[in-house]
Parts: C-alpha cells; sequence; structure tokens
C-alpha cells in the first residue's frame, strides 16, 4: 500500500497536529531499530505529509505514482472472503495448473 | 555380437564418460553407462553407484513432472535395495509417487534401528492424497489417524471448527499423521482470519512433507517473508493457485493490464482491457479501481501518447484530482517530454479551473493550490530560461511573484525567487534581489542562504556595513560556519577601505577624521573573522595609514605581517601591489619594487614562495592599475620555486593558489610535475582536469578533449575511493562540481552519447517518446 494516508491510518481530513501526534504514535509503535522497514515507510509517509505545502504538493505532483498493478493484486486478495476447501481441493490448490 | 563386443569400453573410459555424464547432468546416458558397469564388472562399488545415478535420475524425473516413468524406474530399483539405508531411501521416493504398497513392502523389511518414520509419513501422505480410497493402502494400525484427519477436513469445510479441533485431538506427537495434524490447526486459523497462528503452524511443517506443499499457496497469501523467498516463478504459480482456487477471473485480466502498461507499444490494449475490467472491479473492490486509474494516470505521463487521454477519460471518466479536460495529466505528460511551452500552458488552464472550481478543494486552501501551482511553472520557466535562454510566458520572475502574492508564507517560491534574480546577469533584477530577500526574510528571518546573497548584493553595491549586518545575522544562525566568517571578514574589510577611500570619500574620511578607532576597528574585525594568509589584509593596512599620513601606523601594519614566519617576499610584493593600488607615481613606486626585487635576491625558501603564491592569488581580485605587470613579475618569481623539493601538500597548495591566480598555463605544468613524483595524488589529477575545463567551451567543444577529461576524471574516482574516508571529504564536493561541469560540457547531443559518458544509461525510449507526444 503506497498511499501515505493509508499507511499512517489517518483520513484524508487530518490536520498538521493530528499528523505529527499519529507519527509520534506509529514510530513509538515502530521504533528504527526493531522494525526498520516499517519505520522507513512510516518516514516517508510523513514526508508527504507533514505540513500544507508537502500535503498539496503531493496530491498535486506524485500521488498515486507508486500505485502497481501488484499491488491491487496483493490488496485484492486481503479484501477476498477466506473461502474453505475440501481435501480434495486443499490436494488440487498445490498442483501445477 | 562380435561388432558389440568390439565397442565395448574398457573400465577406466567407461568409468570416465559415467563421471562426465553424471557431471553434466545427462542422466539418461549416466543411467545406461551405470548398468553397463554393473552387468560388466559387478561390484558392491558398482552397485553403489549405479543404485546413486538411478535416484538421480528419478529426482530429475520428479521434477519434470514425469511421475509414472519416475515410479517405474523406482520399482526396478527393488531388487537392489539390499542395504537398510537403501531400502528406507528408495521407500520414501516411492511412497512420493504413489507406489504405496510397494514402499510398505520396503518398510516392512527394514530392520529395527533403521529410521523408517520419514517412511511412514510420506506413506501416509501419499494414501491421504488420494482421499478416502487411500486408507486400503495403509497398514491397519495407520487407519484410526487417517479416519481422524479426513473427518478434521470434512468438519474445516463446513465451519464446525470445534468438531475439526476434536478430531484432530487423538493424534500424539509420535504419530506420522502429526504433520497434517499441524497443517490442519493452521489451516482453521487461517479460517478464523488468525494469520499469526497460522503461520506458526504452517512454520513448523516438514518442507519435505506434503502438507508443507499444500499450505504454500495459502502460506504465500499471508506471509511476505516465505513469499519473497521463492523465485518470481514461484510466487506467481502460487499466487495463480490461490486465486484459481478463489474463482477470482479478475487477477488474470489485471496480469494482462500489468504486461500492458510495461509496453508502451500495449498502451492502448491495456486501456480495451481496462474497460472490460473497471465495471466488475466497481462492482467487486470498488476502492481498487481509483488506485488501477492511478497506474493508468502515471502510464500515460510515462509513455502515453495524445490519444490516451481521451482513453483514459472513456475508462476512468476525468483523472484524479484533475480538471474534466485532464490538464494536470497532460502538464506532467508533457513535462515529462520536454514539451515545455504545452506543459506552462497546460497549468496556466489547470489552475484556472482550481479557481473555478474551488470546491475540489479543502476549505481555504484554494489559494494555496494555487500558489503551488505556480510556484512548479515559475521552477520550470526557470530551467528553461537557464538551459535554453528562451523565455516561457509568463516567464519565471512572474511565476514566482504570483506564487508569493497568492501565500505569501510559503518559503519556496521565495527563496527560488531570490536565487533567480541574484544569479540574473541583469543589473536591476539584481539589485531587485535585495527587495525580494527582505520580503523572505520577513517571513523567515533565519534564512540563512537569503542572508548571505543579501550580504554579497550589498557588498557589491559598496555597502558595506549592511553586508556585514547580513552576514552577522547568518553567522548567528551557522556560528560553526567558517565561510561566513570569512565573507563578514571582507565585509569589514570593505568597511575599512571604504571609510578611508571609498566613493563616499569626503562623508566617509570626515567620519574617520573624527573617529580613527572606528576605521581600524573594522580592520581588526576584518583579521579576527577572514580565513587564512592575512598579508594582503595587513599591506592594504598600511598604506590606508600611510595615505592618512600615519607612518606609525603604516610600519606597524607592516612589522604585524613580517611577524608572521615565512612573509618576507610575500609583504614586499603585497606593498609594491597597495603601491600600484594607490596610484603612486612611478618614481614613488619604484623602492617598493626594488624592495620586492631585493627581496628575492635573498635565499627564498620553499614556504617563502608558497606565501607569495598565496598574497598573489588574494590580491588578484579586485582588479588594480598596472595589475598584469605585476603578476607577471610574481610569477616569473614562482617559476624559480625548487619544484623537486616541494612535499605532496605543499604541491597542493601551490596548485591551489596558482589556479587562484590565474596562472593556468603554469598551474597545469606544476600539477603535471607533481603527478611525476605523487602519481596517486588526487588533488593533482583533480587540478589537470579544473585547468582542462576551464579552458573548455560548450560551443566548440572539442570531443577528444571531452574524452581526455572523461578519462582523467574516472582516474580521480579511482584513487578518490582508495583514499580514507576523512580525506574523500576533502575532495568530494570538487569531484562532483568537475562532473557536473562535463555533462554540461557534453550536452544532450548523440555525439555525447556515443561517448557514454557513464553519468547514467542513454534511454533511447526519451528519444521516440520526445517524438511520439506533442
Amino acid at each position: 500500500m503506497t498511499d501515505p494516508y493509508v499507511t499512517m491510518g489517518l483520513a484524508a481530513d487530518a490536520s498538521d497536529e493530528a499528523i505529527r501526534l499519529r507519527y509520534l504514535e506509529l514510530v513509538k509503535q515502530f521504533s528504527p531499530e526493531r522494525h526498520p522497514e516499517k519505520f522507513a515507510k512510516i518516514r516517508e509517509a510523513y514526508e508527504s505529509l507533514k505540513d500544507l505545502d508537502t500535503r498539496i504538493k503531493y496530491r498535486l505532483f506524485e500521488a498515486g505514482q507508486r500505485e502497481t498493478i501488484q499491488g491491487i493484486l496483493e490488496d485484492m486478495t486481503c479484501q477476498t472472503k477466506r473461502r474453505r476447501y475440501s481435501l480434495a481441493e486443499i490436494v488440487s490448490l498445490s498442483k501445477p495448473s | 555380437m562380435a561388432a558389440k563386443a568390439k565397442f565395448q569400453l574398457d573400465l577406466p573410459t567407461l568409468t570416465q564418460r559415467l563421471q562426465r555424464a553424471r557431471n553434466e547432468g545427462r542422466t539418461v546416458t549416466a543411467l545406461e553407462l551405470a548398468r553397463e558397469a554393473h552387468k560388466r564388472f559387478p561390484s558392491p562399488d558398482h552397485q553403489s553407484v549405479y543404485r546413486d545415478v538411478l535416484m538421480e535420475r528419478g529426482d530429475q524425473l520428479l521434477r519434470e513432472g514425469r511421475n509414472a516413468e519416475a515410479a517405474q524406474l523406482f520399482v526396478n530399483a527393488m531388487p537392489l535395495a539390499t542395504s537398510p539405508e537403501f531400502k528406507a531411501l528408495l521407500a520414501e521416493k516411492l511412497a512420493a509417487v504413489g507406489m504405496i504398497a510397494q514402499a510398505r513392502e520396503l518398510f516392512a523389511s527394514l530392520p529395527a534401528g533403521v529410521p523408517g518414520t520419514a517412511v511412514a509419513g510420506i506413506l501416509v501422505d501419499a494414501a491421504l492424497i488420494k482421499g478416502p480410497p487411500g486408507k486400503a493402502e495403509l497398514s491397519a494400525d495407520l487407519h484410526a489417524g487417517f479416519d481422524q484427519i479426513l473427518q478434521a477436513f470434512d468438519h474445516s469445510a463446513k465451519e464446525r471448527d470445534d468438531d475439526a479441533r476434536a478430531a484432530l485431538q487423538p493424534i500424539g506427537l509420535q504419530s506420522p499423521f502429526l504433520e497434517w495434524k499441524v497443517f490442519l490447526r493452521g489451516l482453521l486459523a487461517y479460517y478464523a482470519g488468525d494469520d499469526a497462528k497460522a503461520l506458526e503452524n504452517w512454520q513448523r511443517l516438514e518442507p519435505k512433507r506434503t502438507p508443507w506443499r499444500l499450505s504454500a499457496p495459502l502460506r504465500s497469501q499471508i506471509d511476505p517473508v516465505f513469499r519473497e523467498a521463492q523465485s518470481s516463478d514461484t510466487q506467481q504459480s502460487l499466487r495463480k493457485a490461490f486465486q484459481r482456487s478463489q474463482g477470482n477471473t479478475l487477477t488474470a485480466s489485471l496480469e494482462e493490464i500489468h504486461r500492458c502498461l510495461n509496453d508502451k507499444k500495449k498502451l492502448s490494449a491495456g486501456f480495451r482491457l481496462a474497460k472490460q475490467v473497471a465495471p466488475v472491479l466497481q462492482r467487486d473492490y470498488p476502492k481498487l479501481l481509483p488506485r488501477l486509474a492511478y497506474c493508468f494516470f502515471w502510464a500515460v505521463v510515462d509513455k502515453g501518447v495524445p490519444d490516451h487521454l481521451d482513453l483514459f477519460a472513456d475508462v476512468f471518466g476525468s483523472a484524479p484530482d484533475d480538471s474534466p479536460d485532464m490538464h494536470r495529466l497532460q502538464a506532467l505528460a508533457t513535462e515529462m517530454r520536454g514539451a515545455d511551452a504545452v506543459s506552462h500552458a497546460a497549468w496556466q488552464a489547470f489552475e484556472h479551473w482550481v479557481l473555478r472550481e474551488p470546491q475540489n478543494w479543502p476549505a481555504g486552501q484554494t489559494n494555496f493550490v494555487r500558489a503551488v501551482i505556480w510556484e512548479r511553472m515559475g521552477c520550470n520557466a526557470k530551467n528553461v530560461e537557464e538551459e535554453t535562454d528562451a523565455k516561457l510566458t509568463p516567464d519565471a520572475e512572474t511565476c514566482l511573484r504570483r506564487s508569493i502574492e497568492l501565500a505569501p508564507g510559503r518559503l519556496q517560491p521565495h527563496a527560488i525567487l531570490v536565487r533567480e534574480l541574484y544569479e540574473s546577469e541583469d543589473a536591476e533584477k539584481r539589485k531587485s534581489a535585495i527587495k525580494a530577500g527582505r520580503e523572505l526574510l520577513a517571513h523567515f528571518p533565519d534564512h540563512v542562504t537569503t542572508l548571505v546573497c543579501l550580504g554579497h548584493l550589498y557588498l557589491e553595491q559598496d555597502k558595506p556595513e549592511l553586508a556585514a549586518e547580513f552576514y552577522e545575522r547568518a553567522l548567528k544562525v551557522n556560528p560553526l560556519e567558517r565561510r561566513l566568517r570569512d565573507h563578514l571578514g571582507r565585509a569589514h574589510f570593505a568597511n575599512a577601505c571604504r571609510l578611508a577611500t571609498g566613493p563616499v570619500l569626503i562623508s566617509a574620511r570626515k567620519k574617520w577624521v573624527l573617529n580613527p578607532a572606528e576605521f581600524r576597528a573594522a580592520l581588526e574585525k576584518a583579521l579576527a573573522f577572514m580565513e587564512g594568509n592575512k598579508t594582503y589584509l595587513l599591506c592594504r593596512w598600511a598604506f590606508l595609514e600611510k595615505q592618512i599620513k600615519d607612518e606609525a601606523g603604516y610600519r606597524a601594519a607592516i612589522d604585524r605581517a613580517l611577524a608572521v614566519p615565512h612573509q618576507r617576499v610575500a609583504v614586499a610584493y603585497g606593498l609594491w601591489c597597495e603601491s600600484a593600488r594607490a596610484k603612486l607615481k612611478p618614481a614613488l613606486r619604484k623602492p617598493y619594487e626594488q624592495a620586492f626585487l631585493d627581496a628575492l635576491q635573498q635565499s627564498t625558501t620553499v614556504e617563502e614562495f608558497l606565501s607569495l603564491a598565496e598574497t598573489a592569488a588574494k590580491l588578484h581580485v579586485p582588479r588594480f592599475p598596472n595589475q598584469p605587470a605585476l603578476e607577471k613579475s610574481a610569477q616569473a618569481a614562482l617559476r624559480k620555486v625548487p619544484l623537486k623539493t616541494l612535499s605532496e601538500p605543499q604541491f597542493e597548495t601551490f596548485c591551489k593558489h596558482l589556479n587562484a591566480l590565474g596562472a593556468d598555463t603554469f598551474w597545469g605544468q606544476v600539477c603535471e610535475e607533481g603527478l611525476r613524483l605523487f602519481p596517486r595524488n588526487v588533488g593533482l589529477r583533480l587540478g589537470l582536469v579544473e585547468k582542462a575545463l576551464k579552458g573548455a567551451s560548450r560551443k566548440r567543444r572539442n570531443w577528444s578533449t571531452i574524452y581526455n577529461m572523461k578519462t582523467m576524471l574516472e582516474k580521480v574516482r579511482a584513487h578518490w575511493a582508495e583514499l580514507p574516508k576523512e580525506q574523500q571529504e576533502k575532495y568530494t564536493a570538487q569531484i562532483e562540481a568537475c562532473e557536473e561541469q562535463l555533462r554540461d560540457l557534453q550536452g544532450p547531443d548523440i555525439f555525447s552519447r556515443l561517448l557514454n559518458f557513464g553519468f547514467g544509461e542513454v534511454d533511447e525510449e526519451d528519444e521516440d517518446e520526445d517524438e511520439e507526444f506533442y
């Protein structure tokens, strides 16, 4: 997921202060030492949203630039309800198509 | 038969060929040769080799999915199963290909003590894969476990999870069904959405066993580490298997779209596919449709043609956050292709739309959005002006001023405008940079770059007091910056000179006459702040004192300069230059010239020569009367430096001063001499590149010189890479500046591309795109 609002779990109309507080909260939760990748994503998202200037620039010149079909496919999979399988179905699942 | 016998290989040749075939993975040939060796020269070793080759061939067949042939091969190998280890191995293989009866036969013949649990597990796996009919192929003692697993599957498929767990309860830790129990527990957690628990179970599975393989398509959906550890082909097939099980038809279409988006020739086909997919996506996954639109949006920006705008509108309606005519998309796409005028017009049209339809933006932000767009236009126009000397309408200054007007509190447009005006060659524009800078400082009083710019501009306008004020403010914000201290020192020095001799001559002198301490205080401040050798400054001080007829002051300044070691020749040269600057009559200047020549007559040390070079370099700017003649004398003196006695740092220092002095030919000679003695020195080699760049011109470029410079710069980089990190920092900025200059010199034309300068790959597609879009 590349949308910085989604990465930070924020509404699109979040204020500067709300964004900053959420960032601090997330940094506490995902410290750079223990979660370097997650932290890098949070940091990057925060850099895009930290003030009105960066938010507008992001919306005008960058929004959606990192969307990929692969990402859409992954999220589609996540959003798909998990169906249950019989033994035969599970076995057929692992056979080459 | 005779002919066959004639061509029979002897044992060494047979062994050699067999080994080569095995090494090269030719398992069919290897098997034939191993069989022949086993038949003709029976021995335990040959039998062992034959068994190994059989297994290798069987494994290859399994990898190729030829299970039936592999099964036949393993059955044929059964007579060779004389050792317990090979029996266990073969039983595993037979079970894996579904030959449960034969596997059981071998398994039963294993003596006690041989580890057979793996075989039992694999037998169980093979039976369970066959479903209920598989039960008959297992021994009676395994029937209960078999039934429990089938029951658990049945319950879980019917959402009776508790019953499934209860069915698994009797399966113990030693049971060959344990793997299946663990797999099912993971599966139940997966159905319940407890991915952590599902993974906890699936991570415990044995990779050789079937449950591990069965878990893979589901596990890859919830375990990114597991997914990324697989090859891309495996990842794709796992995802496909999963999507197939979900009955999702969108996947294939989206994957095809993915391929189309990566190929600019297939972008239109991608739009056609998207038109079919969009309604389904909107119905089933409404949140994903805007994301698909963005994928196409940026694909059009990157590789689209104008027709794609209509296709985009046809599939997705308008582009996200764009005007109905998609001016933003047009502007970004044309910007990407360097169609600056079209892009400029598109941004303007978009800005008008933002003004007309403010409801698309949060309340009160419309002007801010417009300001950001004007800033973008300003930057684009500035780049065009810098690169092509052409002007867009409106020009950069107008765009940036408009941006500031709309949102005065934004730093960027202010800073870009100040820089634009400051760098202009137009005197009027440089003057207006002061006003723009002051406006910026009203909002951002600590903006160091602007404070320094204003300092420079006031110094240019001969207002050193004001310049010093701005440098001081900058130094307060950034007290560790040495260059700021030097700027401040120069401002104080200029102020001191102005107080005595500047354009405001009468009032300044009067002021000075009334308060001589002010003049000297300014010089003291200059001495305190300016970096490096200060002989030239003290010589100027001495002459200022002389001009106001204070002989004691004159002598004191000279003594102060001479108090620093190795300044004898430099002081003599400095005073001679000052006598010229003060426009003394030739007769009055003569003693100073003589003093310089006398100083040179005495034995001059290397350090004295280096001080002379530094002083001459510092006196090079600003200009003074008769300067070329004096500098010629200084250069002639410097040519007497015994180069072979210079140390490596002295060579670098000497070259630096010669560069500043503008003695380019001599500078090049010294660099070359230095490199002969210190061939790995980065500074000297860089000096040669800088010298070559100084003489090069883009309008009359010489490709062979450029190629030589490129080669030299590559050597510089190579030697630089060998330096310790702390020494590397000394040259980094200088090297980058040279690379930038060389890139600029090389220009965008095809000849420079042919030279492949190594500053990035040539993207031939960009060339095509330029022609395709507008």
